[in-house]
């Protein structure tokens, strides 16, 4: 996979940190084209610029919370998500991608303080030690994109493998495992995979490696002794989408060995109403606005209930015939919507953490093993 | 009277005409010298110039108001290169009037040595206009367009565009920069305030064929903002997913016929074609609501009971509607409710049971 960055931009509070001293370092060839307190504004600086898009890459000191659950809303069954933000954006260009509507801007940004608030972090984990945290750095980003830049593998494993009571999942369409295989640990840590059919893959995720690559990327995670997951997350109604996961689905009966599954999630893709016009620009040959879609309990778009009840309950027939354990659940979905296509429901936001905690001691072990 | 003689000069500028022009805060461009000359009407422009921000005005109330009382704001003027006349830089309606009146000469203010940049030209006769009237939105259009090449965009967002009594955001002037493109039936329409924002921005996505064909299904079914809106965004759906133009698919036989061929009176028309595009939009959603409908009405419900579903089916359950008229008459409905036996077969509502 191809990273092209262009140029970078570094703010003044961020340019003494670690990783940004990496980053410049190992972007080597990466002009650095403004350092706010050098060159005024930061508006001053985009103005300047052709397009300040996915080629442009921000080191900057994140004022936020690093460590934040994932919002969730009550109205649908949430995994009870810890999001550790590391940065925004990534350098793939997917076209149902929601960062498009979140940030006007849509260049990257790396928090380069990272590592100086990781203290912060250790004590809201270690002093909860009641508690399992399912800790994920892909909700804002793509966790291993920009890794070899970043680092993010050699700082977070060696973090989260202190932890008694965490887990930490790299989520990706990536193959940019180096980083990670080169690191000594492997406890607490997850390397999931988003896939889709692979029309989908080719059409709507520029960018990204093909759903082959990145299997053998899972693989050699496997072989190294990695737990791996996966993500089916958008299923996106399209022709022939039966046929077309299936393809997917024999993929990953050739590369993967379902043992070593720690949990599959399905989610339908869902929007906010103000997404579609910036992919309609962005994207006009999408494919993705094509099936019903109606307003959900939470003001988002997602697909008429009987089309992801047969999505999900196709999908899970298929990967049940695979493997029987495979710790399926559903993103963002009602307690209906999981018995009739799951046969089952964790009820509440609570029962599904329960049983995400669950699969997390079947394989990590109980804290303190 | 109507008078073919012009009227005495009167040198007061009322009406909102300043002598001086606000372009900034804290700077005040003045009008240095404004001689006011009477001009030949023949030696004005007819065409609009470059600095005119008029679009579907009603020539005839301000011809009668002249006709009446005279010219007493005069236009300003400029003179064009090497002797060709003048061009007008406010007032252009005004010298339309007076020359359908059939004046010869106008009394004109003529500023050519008094502001020199052509962006003073024009925030002059923006000012001036702003003073007297409400621009309609081509007009505002109209306006940014001839300012985008002459002022940064962050001032048009943050000055202009609220001065005009626009979101300064950057989506909205996008979609008035496109509007002097547009044709002119659909730019009259919009200035009559009969097409939404929202259908002009769709509009202005689609190629001219497409434009006017919409144009016309929505100028003939007198579609409201909330019917465009749903006639578009519907429309743009399925063309985009069929890969053809809207102009391609509005000519389908399953749909030209309600323009083609209308049975019904003009709204009727205009809801069926609105349900015909969104049971092609929704076929499953809309099959799913005439089962729910048909279900009910096998039901056989009491009358004042009425079984509602959610929207969208989204949220689980129904809700059931009792109207009675004392505690007698609810018993004796909700008797007749338990008596009905298929109630217990009430499922969901897309099963289309055997
Ligand atoms: S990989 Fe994730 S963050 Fe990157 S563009 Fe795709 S959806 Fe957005």
């Amino acid at each position: 996979m191809d990273i092209k960055i262009e140029r970078m931009l570094v703010q003044k509070e961020a340019k003494d940190y670690p990783m940004a001293s990496r980053i410049r370092e190992r972007g080597g060839g990466i002009p650095v084209v403004f350092e706010h307190s050098e060159m005024g504004s930061e508006r001053e600086w985009k103005e300047t610029l052709p397009e300040v898009g996915k080629q442009t890459l921000e080191l900057i000191s994140f004022k936020g919370e690093f460590l934040k659950p994932c919002p969730g809303t009550k109205e649908y069954i949430c995994c009870g998500y810890q999001i550790l933000n590391i940065g925004t954006n990534c350098p793939l260009d997917c076209s149902y991608c929601i960062l498009q509507a979140y940030f006007i801007e849509n260049y990257m940004r790396i928090f380069v303080n990272l590592e100086a608030k990781l203290n912060v972090i250790a004590h809201i984990i270690d002093t909860q030690e009641e508690n399992i945290f399912r800790i994920g750095t892909g909700e804002f980003t793509d966790s291993l994109a920009l890794d070899p830049l970043t680092g993010w593998s050699e700082v977070l494993v060696s973090f989260i493998s202190k932890r008694k009571n965490a887990v930490l999942e790299f989520k990706t369409k990536t193959d940019q495992i180096r980083g990670l295989l080169n690191t000594p640990t492997r406890e607490g840590i997850i390397i999931s995979w988003s896939l889709n059919s692979p029309s989908i893959a080719a059409r709507e995720e520029r960018g990204a490696p093909s759903l082959r690559k990145r299997l053998e990327a899972a693989r050699q995670c496997q072989q190294e002794g990695f737990v791996v997951g996966l993500h089916f997350d958008p299923l996106i109604e399209h022709p022939s989408w039966r046929k077309e996961y299936v393809k997917t689905l024999e993929l990953l009966d050739k590369y993967l060995d379902p043992r070593r599954i720690i949990w599959v999630s399905l989610g339908s893709f869902r929007f906010m109403p103000s997404l579609k016009p910036i992919v309609r620009k962005r994207h006009p040959r999408t494919c993705i606005f094509d099936g019903e879609f109606v307003i959900g309990l939470d003001g988002k778009m997602r697909y008429f209930k009987p089309i992801r009840m047969e999505m999900y309950g196709f999908m899970r027939e298929k990967l049940e015939q695979w493997y029987k354990d495979l710790g399926l659940y559903l993103c963002m979905e009602s307690d209906e919507v999981w018995k009739k296509s799951m046969g089952w429901s964790p009820g509440t936001s609570k029962g599904l953490s329960e049983y995400l905690d669950k699969r997390v001691l079947q394989f990590f072990g109980a804290p303190g093993d | 009277m109507f008078s073919r003689e012009p009227r005495a000069p009167i040198e007061v500028h009322v009406f909102g005409l300043p002598n001086f022009l606000v372009i900034e805060a804290g700077e005040t461009m003045m009008i240095r010298e404004n001689r006011s000359v009477w001009i030949d009407s023949a030696n004005i422009a007819d065409d609009p110039g470059p600095f005119c921000m008029s679009f579907a005005f009603d020539l005839g109330v301000l011809a009668d108001s002249i006709k009446k009382i005279g010219l007493l704001n005069p236009p300003y003027v400029i003179g064009k290169k090497q002797g060709q006349g003048f061009e007008v830089v406010s007032g252009y309606r005004r010298v339309l009037a007076v020359k359908a009146l059939g004046w010869e000469k106008v009394l004109c203010k003529d500023i050519s040595n008094s502001v020199t940049s052509p962006l003073e030209y024009l925030v002059f006769n923006l000012y001036d206009n702003l003073a007297t009237r409400t621009f309609n939105d081509v007009e505002k259009g109209m306006i940014l367009c001839r300012l985008d090449p002459l002022v940064p965009r962050k001032e048009i967002l943050e000055e202009y565009m609220p001065l005009l009594g626009l979101p300064s955001h950057e989506p909205t002037l996008e979609v008035y920069l496109r509007v002097p493109d547009l044709a002119l039936e659909i730019k009259e329409a919009f200035a009559r305030g009969q097409l939404s924002f929202q259908s002009v921005r769709a509009l202005e996505d689609m190629d001219s064929l497409s434009q006017s064909q919409v144009f016309k299904w929505i100028s003939e079914l007198k579609f409201n903002f909330n019917q465009q809106r749903q006639f578009l965004e519907i429309l743009v759906d399925l063309a985009l997913k069929d890969g053809i133009s809207v102009f391609e698919f509005l000519a389908k036989e399953e749909l030209s016929r309600y323009l083609e061929d209308p049975i019904e009176n003009r709204p009727q028309t205009a809801k069926r074609t609105l349900q015909a595009l969104h049971e092609l939009r929704y076929p499953r959603l809309t099959r799913a609501e005439r089962i729910f409908r048909e279900k009910v009405a096998n039901l056989n419900l009491p009358e004042g009971a009425i079984l509602k579903a959610p929207a969208y089916f989204e949220a689980p359950g129904y809700c059931l509607e009792v109207r009675f008229r004392d505690g007698k008459s609810l018993k004796r409905k909700m008797e007749a409710l338990l008596n009905i036996k298929q109630l217990a077969n009430l499922d969901d509502a897309w099963v289309e049971k055997e």
